[in-house]
């Protein structure tokens, strides 16, 4: 056991790791400079985090300053998420005028519902006999996953619908924070509820943070994916055929 | 626990949600060269007369309003059907738009992205467009109006045809 929670706390941060050399050495950091930034927050914030627990077991450091580095941490990542989030509209659809104009407000109000759904059930969820360090804890982590989860959701159908393209980093950030958002919504909402043993749902969580981190590093390293028929080119009987379909259309 | 509940199958739907997203985006792009063939012919000037204002008018004028009630419904069903149309023609344009957008000749890959933001544009306009047919169905007096989206799918098709015509002597040189 001790070895499954020593793998899932180091090796999604090592994976991590990876995926920053993959946005360096494909130089996708000039496109997504927020998810970057978020990345290097992590593993900042990791490096921050082993080095209290480290002094913790000397007897140098106490468990409510391990607690609040946490907790400001997950705050600032949070942020960073969101920042992310934008930049990811940002790349599909808000520098293209005629989409923002639709996207601003839905994406707007969205957030603004957002908000209020995660204030009044982190309100529910909230226990007073938990410690208060612990207590901001799970409600910053349930709020900013109701928040991203939200978000991804609206950005994904809009775009479906719309039949926006989407390049490969996009997706994997986005299916990345969608499986890391969710289950960190369901681990919150079980700890409120006593459900399961705390150590338990931190496994859950770390296994669903080590998931998003493959996610990642698969979508940074493999080659931008151009679609199928880009690289056969039409043929000409098809293009044909397209042509008869496209004169059909303005037949009066 | 009526609340926990909720929200762990929220929690599950939203990351089902996120993943047929997903999938289903790979999944447009497996078949692209059978597209072409489910584009589906409109005729505009039929549309532009079902959402004619004047046409409107003049049928209240003219009819009980019972009468005109009734009338007015079976020609919004049939423009929701235009609509629809529009909206699917203009997702597979996109689509075909995409196919060319990276080609090597610089004029190839012009109409194509101008097809795809019109494409894109047309089918947020039918977007917008559908719920408002479906109100005035239900309350006649609404006044909407869609003149832009039988403009918008004939500029539409005369670049695609610009994009299929450019794009033959292209395959043909090769």
């Amino acid at each position: 056991m001790v070895f499954l929670q020593l793998y899932l706390w180091i090796a999604p941060h090592v994976l991590l790791g990876l995926c920053l050399l993959g946005l360096l050495r494909n130089r996708r950091y000039k496109e997504f400079p927020m998810f970057f930034t978020y990345i290097v927050f992590e593993e900042a914030l990791f490096s921050g985090l082993v080095v209290i627990y480290f002094l913790l077991l000397r007897s140098v450091a106490s468990l409510t300053a391990y607690r609040w580095v946490l907790v400001i941490g997950i705050a600032i990542a949070a942020i960073l998420q969101l920042a992310t989030l934008y930049e990811t509209a940002n790349v599909l659809i808000l520098n293209r005028l005629y989409l923002a104009r639709a996207l601003r407000p839905v994406l707007k109000w969205a957030a603004v519902l957002l908000i209020f759904g995660a204030s009044a059930v982190s309100a529910l969820f909230s226990q007073n006999g938990m410690q208060r360090v612990m207590n901001v804890f799970e409600v910053l982590n349930f709020s900013s996953s109701v928040i991203n989860l939200g978000l991804l959701v609206v950005l994904l159908l809009f775009t479906r619908a719309l039949h926006v393209a989407w390049k490969s980093l996009p997706v994997g950030i986005v299916l990345g924070f969608g499986i890391s958002s969710s289950v960190e919504m369901i681990a919150s909402t079980l700890i409120s509820g006593s459900r399961a043993s705390y150590i338990n749902i931190d496994y859950l969580r770390m296994a669903a943070f080590h998931a998003c981190v493959l996610v990642w590093l698969v979508y940074t390293l493999r080659p931008e994916r151009k679609l199928e028929f880009v690289e056969s080119g039409f043929k000409k009987s098809d293009l044909e055929s397209w042509n008869k379909d496209l004169q059909r259309m303005v037949e009066r | 626990m009526n609340i926990v509940l909720f929200v762990m199958i929220v929690g599950v739907l939203a990351l089902a949600c996120i993943v047929w997203s997903i999938r289903g985006r790979n999944s447009d792009t497996r078949n692209p060269n059978g597209l072409a063939s489910q584009l589906q012919p409109i005729d505009i000037c039929a549309f532009r007369n079902l959402i004619d204002d004047g046409e409107r008018e003049y049928l209240r004028n003219h009819l009980f309003p019972p009468d005109f009630r009734g009338v007015h419904r079976e020609r919004m069903l049939a423009a929701t059907e235009y609509v629809w149309c529009a909206f699917r023609n203009s997702g597979i344009l996109i689509q075909l738009g995409e196919a060319s957008i990276n080609a090597t000749d610089p004029a190839v890959a012009a109409t194509a992205a101008s097809l795809v933001e019109n494409a894109t544009r047309l089918r947020l306009d039918a977007m917008q467009t559908l719920p408002k047919i479906y109100l005035s169905m239900v309350f006649p007096g609404l006044t909407w109006t869609a003149q832009d989206l039988p403009e918008g799918f004939d500029k539409l098709t005369r670049q695609a045809v610009i994009l299929g015509c450019l794009q033959v002597p292209a395959q043909v040189a090769l």
